[in-house]
């Protein structure tokens, strides 16, 4: 929602709406068409780099924090929940029941956090570089309605958050207190707080909407403000994003990057070596364009 | 002058009641007026505004019709009800509905259908007549209460309105804050022809800017006509005195003859010097005793907090609270003073120092016994209601400090004037009566010290009046009071010691009456009408004129 994450001078933030939503569809489907470490952990880095080089150090650091923690709950997960796989790292026993640590657990679970990991830092970069405008803009020639909606419903999920937790803060004046007591109570007290910020953001909400009406919502067929002009540089972006995307799929056609069985999972595979250089050239393309960007400075 | 809107015998009952809120309202409304419209909580002057717009009418039965430009207002098209009559509301907050200042700018211009070049001219237009330029891709959550406010009145701009209804807008912004505000009101009347009608309680600087005032009593029109001679009728009303500012309030009560009454400081001094008149001091009113408090010590040192967002917003923060103390805090917005409240409130924990109460520290207090000892009014009091009745919301709140007696909180909705809604909805009340709400909740604990944020805001002089009555009565009882507050003349009248607020500091407090006379600009209008004469003047009433 918030407007302007990073430098708005940025080739990145910059490059026309269209081409940056091509560039961030074909990096989603990157990130779901490989199963292989090795590449996973490339899209991961190449994704950590290009959200250091457009983040400020904090947002970088909480995000990394709860994207990390996420992943280190997922790959315990499988290594504790995969009892199939290959080649066995540990046995221990309690009474009958017979436990085992294994390669395929580990590698597999390593593969699933770093590509869920992948996938949030995309999002996250995908919020920063389509921001509200931009995806308004994008939708509105196909569905005018949805991208008011979009608008409305964002800013709505910003205050009620800013609502939401001054509640916090100012009920503990009325006895409400969502961190004392028993889980049962906190929970208690924390659907309190919601009933309280759903009647008075329904309240503001009332306001709101008749507002938009006295400034004319619904007397018309809306248009639309915002326009992007196309440039040289979306144009080379978009070819070059494309290029390298349809060479990834090409390699991936051939069977590339992923296992079916997953018990033959392994460190790293004979081509993966080509396809990770290929991911991480991917992954750097908004890099090089900044480069490009700063080249063709007066 | 062209007639724009006329109301002929407009009678309004909200639905579910059985009383008119407006009675017989006869009014016309010409082009260029700056029509400001008078009237005590309740008056109906909100509904009155409401009428001539039809997409603000609300639920109700209406006699007599209300036209704009001869045309029945309900019947004007979505459009041209947009185009030519635009509205500001009260809460700055509750109208953005883009994400972006510039995108709040060209919602109604997309609403109407304006093509990309037409809204690019429209905005740059109204963006470089506000001054609004460096703000127009700021996240609308980034912008300060004035700047929202400008953005609104922008936003209804874009449009080229004939007639711009504002209800109340300057009741939730700082003093200098409203005063910019009104100077650009002043400048799109002046520069645009364009026609204002507002509603205000603040009526000390609105009313130079108006050609016109219409008061309403009771939803009765009782007056119609120029500024000063409207003032002088309030003046002789018992219960609208204290809507009547300070400067011309000073010539009714010193019995100054004028033909017509100044309304600004600098057209008061004039006056008084053309005329030679000479002003002494009154002796002065014995100081206020009150009941020795109970014996504790509340005490902030080194306290400095930092949001992520915004960076430091309170530095070193040294304070010790005097037991049985009135403290007034005054700053500007942002300045740190809701925060401070908060921390000494224990409600949010600072990044450095200690906030103690005798020796315990506030936000590791046990909430039910520092709600036993600190009550803490918001300057948004719904954010502290429950969503019930207002007598369940007392009750509720009398049994967290162990006394739910049915005759507590009769006698706090009888103190507030809350009787007649004890069994409405919190949410439901009147923004005055909220207010009031809050104030009585804060109260009925029975604190050792109550915290209030900008306790008079919203507020009409009367109730304004009444809430300082109430909190005397509990000062004197030995109550401390700690309030942040814009309001100059209710520090300088209740509170005993005064402090500013600057860039997240506080200096040192001071007795008000120096506070306030040491002041140049913070201060009473009195005190700068006449302070050349009579240096601690605050009121009229410390001064007398002398007779030669």
């Amino acid at each position: 929602m918030r407007v302007g994450i990073f430098d708005e001078l940025t080739f990145f933030s910059r490059v026309h709406p269209l081409v940056a939503a091509g560039y961030f569809v074909e990096l989603f489907t990157l990130l779901l068409i490989f199963n292989h470490l090795l590449l996973t952990l490339a899209l991961f880095a190449g994704l950590s780099g290009l959200c250091s080089w457009y983040f400020n150090r904090q947002k970088v650091l909480s995000t990394l924090k709860g994207v990390g923690s996420l992943m280190v709950l997922i790959w315990l997960f499988n290594v504790v929940l995969n009892q199939t796989g290959a080649h066995a790292l540990w046995v221990g026993h309690l009474g009958s029941l017979t436990f085992r640590v294994t390669q395929t657990a580990v590698l597999y679970g390593l593969t699933m956090a770093l590509s869920l990991g992948g996938m949030i830092l995309a999002f996250v970069l995908f919020n920063g570089v389509i921001t509200t405008p931009k995806l308004s803009y994008l939708l509105f020639p196909v569905v005018p309605r949805l991208a008011m909606l979009l608008t409305i419903s964002l800013r709505m999920v910003n205050l009620f958050t800013q609502k939401f937790r001054r509640l916090v803060m100012l009920q503990k004046t009325r006895g409400v207190v969502v961190s004392e007591g028993s889980w049962r109570l906190r929970l208690q007290k924390t659907g309190r707080l919601l009933r309280i910020l759903l009647i008075d953001s329904v309240s503001s909400a009332m306001e709101t909407a008749v507002l938009m009406e006295a400034r004319g919502f619904g007397s018309k067929k809306r248009s639309h403000y915002q326009t992007y002009r196309w440039q040289a540089m979306d144009g080379a972006f978009g070819l070059v994003s494309l290029v390298m995307f349809g060479l990834v799929i090409g390699l991936r056609t051939f069977g590339w990057g992923w296992t079916g069985d997953i018990t033959q999972f392994t460190l790293i595979n004979g081509s993966d070596g080509w396809l990770a250089v290929s991911v991480i050239l991917f992954t750097s393309l908004p890099l090089m364009g900044e480069v490009g960007y700063r080249v063709c400075e007066n | 002058m062209r007639e724009l809107i006329k109301s002929e015998h407009l009678t309004f009952t909200y639905a579910g009641q059985t009383t008119p809120t407006l009675t017989d309202i006869s009014l016309q409304i010409h082009a260029g007026d700056f029509v400001t419209i008078v009237g005590a909580t309740g008056s109906g002057k909100t509904t009155l505004l409401k009428q001539l717009k039809k997409e603000l009418k609300p639920a109700g039965t209406q006699q007599g019709q209300v036209t704009y430009q001869g045309t029945p207002v309900a019947d004007l098209t979505s459009d041209v009800s947009a185009q030519q009559l635009g509205y500001v509301a009260q809460d700055p907050q509750v109208q953005p509905i883009m994400a972006t200042v510039i995108e709040e700018l060209a919602f109604p211009l997309e609403n109407l259908g304006y093509s990309a070049a037409a809204m690019n001219g429209r905005i740059a237009e109204v963006a470089n007549f506000l001054g609004l330029n460096q703000l127009l891709h700021l996240p609308i959550e980034d912008l300060s209460g004035g700047q929202l406010q400008l953005v609104n009145l922008a936003s209804v701009l874009a449009l080229k309105p004939q007639v711009i209804l504002l209800d109340e807008p300057t009741a939730q912004l700082d003093p200098t804050t409203a005063q910019n505000f009104l100077n650009i009101l002043q400048q799109v009347h002046d520069e645009l022809a364009i026609t204002i009608v507002l509603t205000e309680h603040r009526l000390s600087r609105v009313l130079a800017l108006a050609n016109r005032m219409v008061l309403l009593e009771h939803g009765h029109l009782t007056y119609d006509g120029p500024v000063s001679a409207g003032l002088v009728r309030m003046q002789a009303d018992a219960a609208l005195r204290p809507f009547v500012p300070a400067v011309p309030a000073f010539f009714l009560d010193q019995q100054l003859p004028v033909s017509e009454l100044p309304l600004t400081v600098t057209t008061g001094r004039r006056v008084i010097a053309q005329h030679g008149w000479q002003f002494t001091a009154v002796s002065a009113q014995p100081s206020r005793h009150s009941t020795p408090p109970s014996d504790f010590s509340l005490t902030a040192a080194g306290v400095s907090l930092r949001y992520p967002t915004t960076g430091d917003i309170l530095h070193q923060v040294d304070l010790n609270v005097d037991p049985g103390s009135w403290l007034a805090i005054i700053g500007k917005n942002g300045s740190g003073k809701s925060t401070l409240l908060s921390v000494l409130a224990g409600l949010r924990k600072p990044q450095h120092g200690k906030v103690k109460l005798d020796q315990h520290v506030v936000w590791k207090m046990k909430n039910g016994d520092r709600l036993q000892r600190l009550s803490f009014l918001s300057q948004n009091p719904t954010e502290q209601f429950s969503g019930d009745t207002v007598t369940e919301e007392l009750t509720a709140q009398a049994r967290l400090a162990g006394d739910a007696s049915a005759e507590r909180v009769t006698d706090l909705l009888t103190t507030f004037q809350l009787t007649a809604v004890a069994e409405q909805n919190a949410f439901d009340l009147s923004g005055g009566q909220q207010q009031l709400l809050g104030m009585a909740l804060a109260l009925i604990t029975q604190p050792e010290v109550l915290l209030l944020d900008e306790p008079t805001k919203g507020l009409d002089p009367a109730t304004k009046l009444l809430v300082g009555r109430v909190l005397q009565r509990a000062h004197a009882a030995g109550l401390t009071i700690i309030m942040a507050s814009h309001d100059m003349d209710f520090c300088a009248e209740f509170a005993d010691a005064c402090t500013f607020m600057f860039d997240g500091r506080l200096n040192q407090p001071q007795p008000t009456r120096q506070f306030f006379t040491e002041n140049f600009l913070s201060t009473t209008a009195v005190n700068r009408l006449v302070r050349q004469q009579v240096p601690t003047a605050l009121f009229s009433q410390d001064v007398t004129r002398k007779t030669i």
